[in-house]
């Protein structure tokens, strides 16, 4: 298997320091925390004296190219060729492997090139709160006005005023139909069958996805700052532990195509890709509901060519567009006027768009008190370690 | 030399088994790559046939592909830059006394002791703070920054065991200076010129911090894009891109053996 466990650095910030991150990641970590303390401003102080031409470079050329951030896979040859078309703006693409990665580039000045970046959910608060993107002008935009009513005011950007959602997905639970006894609609399966399952199960590694389920099992909202509501999901838990083979993100797949787990708790892309390849295998969003990633665009207040980013934001909201994105790279669009336009199968992938009852009762993950954070951890610990 | 071989020896020594591990610990993973790389299936779990779909969405793509040029053509021209400068450095600090040598030799070697992350982050602010816009030369002068440290630690211990006599009588007999490196010193240093380059090149593939730091204008090298499809799943193609490298760079390794080889023989032989 290639490399696996970090791909989630995304959540990196979720994860206890307690539990295995790994040493890459918790170098990437730090790397941002301090230099985006330290250096970045040393940085940013050097660049501001020496370069305020250079923040407006030979612009006949410059506004014939935009250079993008991003995840990979999420651009292709066609789309960029399409938008070139369209609107004569050559794209650059440079793509980068975890939030922190991006965070930590940004703040060291290296991102001056950039007038589009892909940041996270959690990211893009972030960057908020540090003052790094710039307010969409909502004037310039068409279209936004068809966000699934999850994204039309998302919890990390209240109104999408700084952000434009592009890509969002779920964690649910992936299995073989045929190896389970009855069809699994949710978690009261595992509670139920907690004795068969002997270590049979993986849980992503992360605290808040965990915690989060299991409250949302329970009834209570996946960012409940209850500590009553936490510790009860904590002794839900407990019980299970007889079943969890491992909390491990990523390196599950092989062992669940083999028959050595029955169920894996996994992030949707992770399972839609998984599937592909062995369509024996089923996803399920929890009935109960379940937490919703998004990945973002957003334009950086030091954009060198903040019209072509608007260009491009308009490109991505063209429902056409979005619906041909979606079928080549198999990845959600929260536009509901693209996924109108989607063919019938890909509309009824529940793996892709969950129904819009099970998205009604999900969730994103939203910052809590730092009190409350610390419980989560505490528990976290407890349960990872014991 | 002739050493008395010692008496009958068995046919199973621990030496042989000690051996035998250590190559199995390097290369059975190797192998196991290899092998799964020819697996119609998916996932290694299972052996689903002999197929070669991989190699064939590896030959599609063209992402991958133009990642693996990056990556070559920052690894090439980085290992070549620091080839000259790591060598001229070694024999530089052999030879001539100076102020300031030790301290001179502790900072040159400074990048193999710290961490990728340090220099990643330093040199992107540097870079940033001199006015520089990042693309592809900024990976490359990056690289050459640590590709130095290491050819020039392997030339130095070379250049230690080396009798510094030749060149001195080199010089006694006519050659001018030029001539005498050229001629006796860069011979005998070109083993360990060559196994640093190795190491180097290989360090530059492999790295990923530095060139995601200093990486802009399109520049993206294959550990970048690996890594950041990581994200939405990577695929077995990058088995088979392993051992098409495996193979030629074990091809390169055995040509210019090859060539060292009648080079040698050639000069036994005047």
């Amino acid at each position: 298997m290639p490399p696996t466990n970090l791909r989630n650095s995304r959540l990196l910030h979720r994860a206890s320091l307690g539990s295995a991150t790994s040493r890459r990641h918790f170098l990437q970590f730090s790397a941002a925390a301090l230099s985006g303390v330290a250096l970045s401003n040393c940085a940013r102080n050097l660049s501001n004296a020496g370069s305020s031409p250079a923040s407006s470079p030979t612009n006949s050329t410059a506004n014939k190219t935009l250079h993008i951030y991003t995840w990979a896979n999420y651009t292709d040859d066609e789309l960029l060729r399409g938008f070139q078309d369209r609107t004569g703006i050559q794209v650059v693409v440079d793509t980068f492997d975890s939030n922190e990665t991006m965070l930590t580039k940004m703040q060291g000045g290296g991102g001056k090139a950039y007038s589009i970046i892909y940041p996270s959910d959690y990211m893009v608060e972030k960057m908020i709160a540090d003052e790094m993107v710039a307010p969409l002008d909502q004037s310039r935009l068409q279209g936004t006005d068809r966000w699934l009513p999850q994204w039309q005011d998302p919890v990390y950007d209240p109104g999408n005023a700084h952000s434009m959602p592009v890509v969002w997905g779920t964690t649910g639970l992936i299995f073989d139909p045929g190896r389970v006894s009855d069809p699994i609609k949710g978690w009261d399966y595992i509670w139920q069958n907690v004795d068969q399952l002997s270590r049979r199960i993986t849980l992503i590694n992360d605290v808040r996805e965990v915690m989060g389920a299991t409250l949302k099992y329970l009834g209570y909202s996946l960012n409940s700052t209850k500590p009553a509501e936490i510790e009860a999901a904590y002794n839900e838990l407990l019980k299970l532990k007889p079943a969890i083979a491992s909390f491990i993100t990523n390196g599950w797949e092989d062992q669940l195509a083999s028959g050595d787990l029955t169920v894996s708790m996994a992030y949707s892309q992770d399972a839609i890709y998984l599937i592909e390849e062995s369509p024996n295998l089923q996803y399920i969003v929890p009935e109960t509901g379940s937490s919703l990633w998004t990945d973002t665009m957003v334009i950086p207040k030091t954009a060198p060519n903040v019209d072509a980013a608007y260009e491009w934001l308009n490109y991505m909201l063209d429902p056409e567009n979005s619906a041909k994105m979606v079928e080549r790279l198999k990845i959600a669009t929260p536009n509901e006027a693209a996924f109108e336009k989607l063919p019938t199968n890909l509309q009824q992938d529940q793996n892709l768009f969950p129904s819009k009852a099970i998205l009604a009762k999900s969730e994103g993950i939203a910052p809590v008190p730092q009190a409350i954070t610390d419980l989560y951890e505490r528990y976290w610990t407890q349960l990872t370690s014991s | 030399m002739n050493i008395a071989p010692s008496a009958a020896k068995p046919s199973f020594s621990w030496q042989f088994v000690v051996t035998l591990l250590m190559y199995g610990f390097m290369y059975i993973p190797i192998l196991i790559l290899a092998f799964y790389s020819f697996n119609a299936e998916r996932f290694s779990a299972n052996w689903g046939g002999f197929s070669l779909r991989w190699y064939v969405s590896l030959l599609n793509d063209s992402r991958i592909q133009s990642a693996l040029l990056d990556s070559l053509r920052v690894a090439f021209t980085a290992v070549a830059v620091s080839a000259v400068l790591g060598t001229m450095m070694a024999v530089g600090l052999a030879k001539y006394r100076f102020p300031g040598k030790g301290l001179y030799r502790g900072i040159s070697y400074l990048p193999l002791i710290i961490p990728d992350i340090a220099i990643a982050v330093a040199t992107l602010v540097f870079l940033v703070s001199i006015g520089l816009s990042l693309n592809i030369w900024t990976i490359i002068a990056a690289h050459i920054v640590f590709c130095l440290a290491y050819i020039a630690v392997v030339v130095s211990t070379r250049l230690t065991g080396l009798n510094p006599h030749l060149e001195e009588a080199a010089l006694d007999l006519g050659a001018t200076p030029l001539q005498a490196f050229m001629k006796v010193l860069l011979p005998e240093l070109m083993p360990a010129i060559f196994s640093g380059c190795l190491l180097a090149f290989v360090l530059s593939m492999d790295d990923l911090l530095i060139a995601s730091f200093t990486a802009g204008d399109g520049a993206n090298t294959l550990p970048m894009e690996i890594f950041s499809r990581v994200k939405t799943g990577v695929k077995p193609d990058i088995n088979a891109l392993s051992v098409i490298l495996i193979l030629v760079s074990g091809f390169l390794a055995f040509l210019s053996e090859y060539i060292r080889f009648r080079s040698e023989r050639r000069r036994f032989r005047q």
